[in-house]
């Protein structure tokens, strides 16, 4: 779910209010200090600063998702993420992780449909040589011959312990392809087996060209820094690196609202097998994309309902006297161009798929009737401020929060809005948001089973 | 240079340790050591209530200790489970327990207004939870349900079977949790018995963390909880039956493979390690480097030969990690049905050329720089800091371990950490653990006899 790291606690950074019930929104609110500053040649730096510790957060996020590939190149966009750490022109193969780790610092990345994320944990005495090692990457990555035929089959273990022996992973791969068939997000971010075996170092030179640019690039600091010290270096390191040449109009293109109508066929349920002993499955519906009211107003009604051992599908249908699942829970996943709600959950051992499915479909009528209430609202609401404080705890979710928020919103502080929008929500919108999409939806029901039955013990 | 910089890096982390130390503070309630962090950044508290015992107290009843303190929210005589759990997740409040095998912690995090609020509700489920059977019946099937299909995880299937296998007969290899057939054995009685026991009788501290008014929280543990530190409380000793575990560690082969083979897997999971006794684990930091060289990162030694050269994994580490009486080392990894001889010959070509060859002195100093200067990190988060010190409580060694780790770690050199992972790590001494597709069995068959024999297990004599 999006929420966890967009709940970015940038704010009530005083005492929130005594009230039992819920913390006042409107408390004043300091937010983080943060310095923005966009170098001419397109690349937004964010620096907020953290003396506590002499430690460092440092992020970077490129603007380059699997949505980007175009057929036949799946997994292109995790491919060069793998390879970015495989040494560039200034510092040579297998400097960049050496350096940062003898130094005590860590680094790793992750890519998404819509964004690929560089980071580092470091030492604040660290920080000149990280900001010269990202630039020199970012301008002469070498993509050896060598490295790049090792790190294929790395990525193939990736590939079978994430998805192939993962029923939940298999679940996720497949949930995509079927709700955003036909779009860039149904394609597999880690890549078709086929498309990995063929990808050339070519074909992800040109994506690196294409993509990795500074005006297509955010760069967060948190921590112990100078900020105008550190300003300065990375306008010595990073501002002769030149801006992307139509770049934007490419990205245009392929962000063309049109690409992103599903062509998923509703009303329609698949079947996988894996090494589940009980069927797993996930019911999914057309979601929202991310920003818009809505999209938080799902992010309150997929957390009422299933997160928490309180909520209501737990208690129905998990530690009620009848279980039927073992776990069930609800997800609103909010991507830039389109997003999914669903359910996803096991069956209880015992008890036959049809029939848990048959009461199941046969309830999902009632939920927004049984399970939103005035007290529930302000649980979650409150489960949320907590969280959201949680993550603010750390320099890389200050890091990452004020990264993804700049990305996402156009506002580094945006959490203080998002936690203003998600108190604002009332009761009545979360009903009426889902009577729209669990009372007049259709749906597609994923179902993943065991692949040899003998598996269970007492089967 | 080197050194130059190694001497810049201790003198800002000696000035960070000591700003640290300074945030700590020593109380004492109603006669229990309370370690109090004040942190005013975050209107938000951390609160963990260690207990001197663990699993190591449940004799003839394996998971009764993490049993009683699971399923402490399943009702009281005034609340359902329902209205327990609504209750805390309303303040946004997590609660939960965690039981070694000498050791138990309660913990709630939360926002600090609310936190004598949720701190009342846990007391009264500490003392008045009574486990209601059919309440407690719903649960355990579903942990029996998650038991019988973990086979459907084969990374979490490895970790308990390969723990069970590798610590076998020491006291510490039955699961905290027990197994499926231990579960039908738990009353309301025997639960309710073992909080008590555990509430009245043991030796208890209070960890801490957030702004100073959260220190009102005293009054509620003493009246509510009604907790009291005794001179007599109970601490766990095993030292007796670690001298027998010595025994028995003698007399099991450690030099031998145990291959537990699972349906249709296309990975195969692979663990290399042992039992350390009790004098294998006086010397954490040697351990630590030892550690951080072999398989602490990506520039570990093994994930230098076997992912980036050989891309035979995506992931190996290693890990040697200890309690008060006994520590375990392994290494842990992943491969391909059709590498994994191919992955252990390049473990034992790894760690061989480590023995006969040494360490480079560049090596040494990169794995030592890399402990040095991450040290910091583990002040960042004041729970995981606050758990350090939890820690360092429970194995009877003083906070100066963590606040001058820095002046211990320069005292090693590349000998002392070659030797560590000789004597930890050495291949003739390892129980080598491999879990996957039963396809593979012929193919371990062929790997040489000097890695031991080949003992074929079936994963559910461990579930």
């Amino acid at each position: 779910m999006w929420f966890k790291s967009l709940l970015l606690p940038c704010i009530f950074l005083v005492s929130c209010a005594t009230s039992t019930k819920i913390a006042d929104p409107k408390a004043p609110s300091k937010g983080l200090e943060v310095r923005k500053v966009v170098l001419d040649n397109g690349l937004t730096v964010l620096i907020a600063p953290n003396h506590k510790l002499p430690i460092v957060s440092y992020y970077t996020l490129f603007d380059v998702g699997g949505r980007y590939e175009v057929k036949g190149t799946t997994g292109a966009t995790h491919f060069l993420e793998h390879l970015m750490f495989k040494g560039a022109k200034k510092y040579g193969p297998g400097k960049f992780d050496t350096l940062i780790e003898k130094n005590g610092g860590m680094t790793n990345a992750y890519t998404t449909s819509d964004a690929t994320v560089y980071y580092q944990n470091i030492p604040s005495g660290f920080v000149p040589t990280m900001i010269d090692l990202e630039a020199d990457r970012l301008q002469h990555l070498l993509l050896e011959p060598y490295s790049f035929e090792s790190e294929r089959k790395v990525i193939f273990e990736e590939r079978k312990m994430r998805y192939e022996n993962s029923p939940s992973g298999i679940l996720h791969l497949m949930m995509m392809k079927k709700v955003f068939e036909g779009t860039p997000y149904g394609q597999s971010v880690i890549g078709d087996v086929a498309d990995l075996e063929a990808l050339s170092r070519d074909q992800v030179m040109s994506f690196f060209k294409t993509y990795y640019t500074p005006d297509n690039a955010v760069l967060a600091i948190a921590g112990d820094v100078d900020v105008d010290k550190t300003l300065e270096l990375i306008k010595e390191k990073y501002g002769s690196i030149p801006r992307s040449i139509g770049l934007m109009e490419l990205k245009a293109k392929r962000d063309e609202p049109s690409h992103y109508i599903t062509q998923a066929k509703f009303n329609n349920e698949y079947k996988y097998y894996s090494t589940n002993s009980n069927p797993k499955f996930v019911l999914a519906y057309n979601g929202e994309k991310l920003g818009t009211r809505r999209a938080f107003v799902l992010d309150i009604l997929s957390f009422m309902l299933g997160t928490g051992g309180s909520s209501y599908l737990t208690q129905k249908y998990v530690k009620s006297d009848k279980p039927i699942f073992s776990e069930i829970s609800l997800g609103n996943y909010n991507l830039r161009h389109a997003g999914v709600f669903y359910f996803s959950g096991e069956v209880m051992e015992g008890v036959p798929f049809e029939t848990a499915k048959s009461q199941f479909l046969g309830d999902i009528k009632n939920f927004c009737q049984e399970g939103i209430s005035a007290h529930a609202l302000i649980k979650t609401k409150n489960q949320f401020m907590s969280a959201a404080y949680q993550e603010l705890k750390t320099n890389a979710g200050a890091a990452s929060s004020i990264m993804m928020n700049e990305k996402l919103y156009g506002d580094y502080n945006f959490s203080t809005k998002e936690m203003e929008i998600y108190q604002s929500i009332t009761e009545k919108e979360v009903k009426d948001s889902c009577l729209e999409i669990l009372n007049h939806s259709d749906h597609i029901l994923l179902s993943v089973w065991d692949k040899n039955p003998k598996n269970t013990e007492s089967k | 240079m080197k050194i130059l910089l190694l001497g810049i890096y201790f003198i800002s982390n000696l000035y960070a340790s000591t700003e640290v130390e300074k945030t700590i503070k020593r109380l004492n309630w109603n006669g229990i050591d309370v370690i109090y962090l004040e942190d005013n950044r975050f209107p938000t508290y951390d609160i963990v209530m260690y207990f001197a015992d663990g699993a190591l107290s449940d004799g003839g009843n394996p998971g009764e200790t993490k049993h009683a303190f699971g399923l402490l929210d399943t009702g009281t005589s005034k609340f359902s489970q329902k209205e327990i759990l609504d209750q805390l997740e309303f303040l946004g409040t997590e609660f939960g327990s965690d039981v070694t095998h000498e050791y138990s912690t309660l913990s709630l995090t939360g926002l600090s207004k609310d936190l004598n609020t949720a701190m009342s509700q846990a007391c009264h489920i500490l003392r008045q939870s009574n486990y209601p059977k059919d309440v407690i019946k719903k649960e355990l099937d579903l942990e029996r349900s998650d038991l019988q299909t973990i086979v459907s995880s084969p990374q979490a299937l490895a970790e308990r079977v390969f723990r069970e296998v590798s610590l076998a007969n020491s006291p510490y290899a039955y699961p905290v949790s027990g197994k499926i057939l231990d579960l039908a054995k738990f009353t309301p009685e025997s639960l309710r018995a073992k909080t008590d026991s555990f509430l009245n009788h043991v030796k208890k501290r209070i960890y801490l963390t957030g702004p100073a008014s959260i220190l009102s929280v005293e009054k509620i543990l003493k009246e509510e909880c009604q907790l009291e530190g005794k001179k007599d409380d109970f601490v766990r000793v095993v030292d007796e039956r670690i001298k027998k575990s010595r025994k028995h560690h003698k007399e099991i082969s450690n030099n031998q493979i145990v291959f537990v083979p699972v349906p249709d897997a296309n990975q195969v999971q692979v663990k290399i390690g042992r039992l350390l006794n009790s004098e294998e684990i006086s010397d954490r930091t040697g351990d630590l480097l030892a550690m951080e060289f072999l398989g602490g990162g990506f520039t570990s030694r093994l994930m230098r030969e076997v992912r980036v050269k050989r891309g035979l994994t995506y992931s190996i580490g290693s890990y040697i990690s200890s309690q008060k009486q006994y520590g375990r080392a392994a290494i842990s990894t992943f491969t391909k049905n059709d590498t994994v001889n191919r992955l252990i010959e390049v473990i034992e070509e790894t760690l061989l050329k480590i023995k006969n060859e040494g360490i480079k002195e560049e090596d040494f100093h990169n794995s030592r720089g890399s402990l040095v200067g991450s040290h910091p990190f583990k002040f960042e988060a004041n729970k995981s800091f606050l758990m350090q010190l939890l820690q360092l409580d429970h194995v009877e060694r003083p906070y100066a371990e963590l606040f001058n780790f820095n002046e211990a770690v320069v005292k090693y050199n590349a000998k002392d950490i070659q030797d560590t992972i000789d004597n930890v790590f050495g291949l003739g001494k390892q129980i080598i653990f491999i879990l996957g597709d039963k396809s593979i069995e012929k193919d371990l068959r062929k790997l040489p006899k000097k890695y031991g024999k080949l003992r074929v297990v079936d994963y559910k004599k461990y579930i």
